[in-house]
């Protein structure tokens, strides 16, 4: 019986290998953005396109969702060039604004008092848990008294939840 | 957000109300929820904006109250705006199932400066259409009403009837006394003739219960024999003593009585 057992140790110690043992893991988004609405180009005018509804535009808008409060930033930055459009020869003066739309907390009323802005770019401390949707307004006015010429034109809003 | 009116899983019923607040800040919940047994809010979803200024204390209240606990409210949504601008606010409360039938009359209260305008307030409710089985008889568990048979009337109970049978009854009664009666009185005769006629000698049979009875309780002018056999008529035989005072024949009238008593009790025994 112990000769057994000896041999099987000395078979076992003979037969040394090496093997990774995988730890898998899962972490979910802690922050969501979900395009709410899909903005228009209203055309006040030849030379102006427009999302505000005063000029026949639609303003788009994004939600984010934050599970966790104040570990997550949101960043937006309204266009600055068309993504789809006829052929310009001229240069387009962009301009756009980002605003809290709605909130499911009080708190987040106070995000655009506390926002930061640079260049096209609007940035927002997530310090509340909840969702918060934000209102994007773009202005694109081509030329100098110029209009646009006739076609489809596309601008696309960014918008990025970035951790702290 | 997307909200379905009506949908059906399996069995259960989803649904929800339209705006409450659509028409003012108070509603009436039995205007909006289906009046289902068993009916339950599981959710309740708002939407508001306020427009105050921004050092203003302002607190706003979405409520119902409960119809169980008076004073108390079974949904209270507080939002407290002070000191913060206005905005558009929107929540989905997830409520445990309540009863809807515990949801009071609903209202959308502020404390302090500030209004409130574009309100929406929706409830989702579910409810089972078998929560009572016997709503509909698809349900399972349904149990067909029997109708009810109506307990049949006794006849004797009826008043006239019972009135007939108690005058058959006092009618019955009356006839029986006067049969018995007749019969004792037919029994006395019957008795004493045979007793007369055995004593006579018109018969050889004498019952036990005349032998019983004493000879002497005869007159003794039965065993009298005329002198010359003929009765004269029109005088009258005296007797020899005076039957007023005669024990003898106070004796026979009174054994006569005791034997006619008996008898009837025995007749009545055996019928």
């Amino acid at each position: 019986m112990k000769m057994k057992t000896f041999l099987a140790a000395a078979v076992f110690s003979a037969s040394v290998a090496a093997e990774n043992v995988p730890i898998n893991g899962t972490v979910e988004g802690q922050c969501v953005v979900i395009p709410d609405i899909s903005g228009v180009y209203g055309n006040p005018s030849s030379d102006k396109l427009s999302t505000s509804p005063i000029d026949g535009g639609v303003k788009p808008s994004v939600r984010f969702d934050v599970i966790i409060a104040d570990y997550y930033k949101a960043v937006i930055t309204t266009p600055t060039q068309f993504s789809a459009a006829p052929a310009l020869n001229d240069v387009v003066n962009w301009t756009g604004d980002v605003l809290v739309k709605e909130v499911t907390d009080p708190l987040m009323s106070d995000y655009d008092t506390n926002k930061v802005e640079y260049n096209d770019t609007t940035e927002y401390d997530l310090t509340v848990a909840g969702s918060t949707w934000f209102e994007m307004d773009s202005t694109a006015e081509y030329g100098y008294n110029k209009p646009f010429p006739a076609g489809q034109y596309t601008a696309v809003v960014e918008a990025n939840c970035i951790a702290k | 957000m997307l909200y379905s009116h009506y949908s059906y899983s399996s069995e259960i019923v989803n649904g929800a109300t339209p705006n409450a607040a659509l028409s003012g800040y108070h509603w009436v919940m039995t205007n909006l929820l289906p009046q289902q047994a068993g009916l339950t809010v599981n959710n309740i979803f708002y939407r508001y904006t306020t427009e105050k200024e921004r050092e203003d204390s302002m607190i706003v209240y979405v409520q119902n109250e409960d119809t169980l606990n008076e004073g108390q409210y079974i949904f209270r949504s507080v939002d407290d705006w002070t000191g913060l601008p206005g905005n558009t606010i929107v929540k989905s409360v997830p409520l445990p199932e309540l009863l809807g039938s515990r949801f009071g009359d609903g209202s959308i209260e502020v404390e302090g400066s500030g209004t409130v305008s574009d309100a929406t307030v929706i409830y989702s409710y579910r409810y089972d259409p078998c929560f009572n089985p016997q709503s509909d008889p698809s349900c399972e568990g349904y149990i067909p009403e029997i109708p009810e048979i109506p307990e049949p009337e006794d006849p004797l109970e009826d008043e006239y009837v019972q009135d007939e049978l108690d005058r058959k009854a006092v009618m019955r009664n009356a006839e029986d006394e006067e049969e018995e009666r007749e019969s004792v009185e037919k029994n006395a005769e019957e008795v004493d003739e045979d007793f007369l006629e055995a004593r006579l000698g018109l018969t050889s049979v004498i019952t036990l219960e005349t032998a019983t009875l004493p000879v002497s309780a005869l007159p003794s002018t039965y065993n009298l024999t005329l002198p010359d056999g003929v009765l004269p008529s029109g005088k009258p035989l005296k007797d020899s003593v005076n039957i007023a005072q005669s024990n003898r024949r106070l004796q026979f009238a009174q054994d006569k009585m005791h034997l006619d008593l008996v008898k009837s009790q025995y007749r009545r025994n055996t019928k």
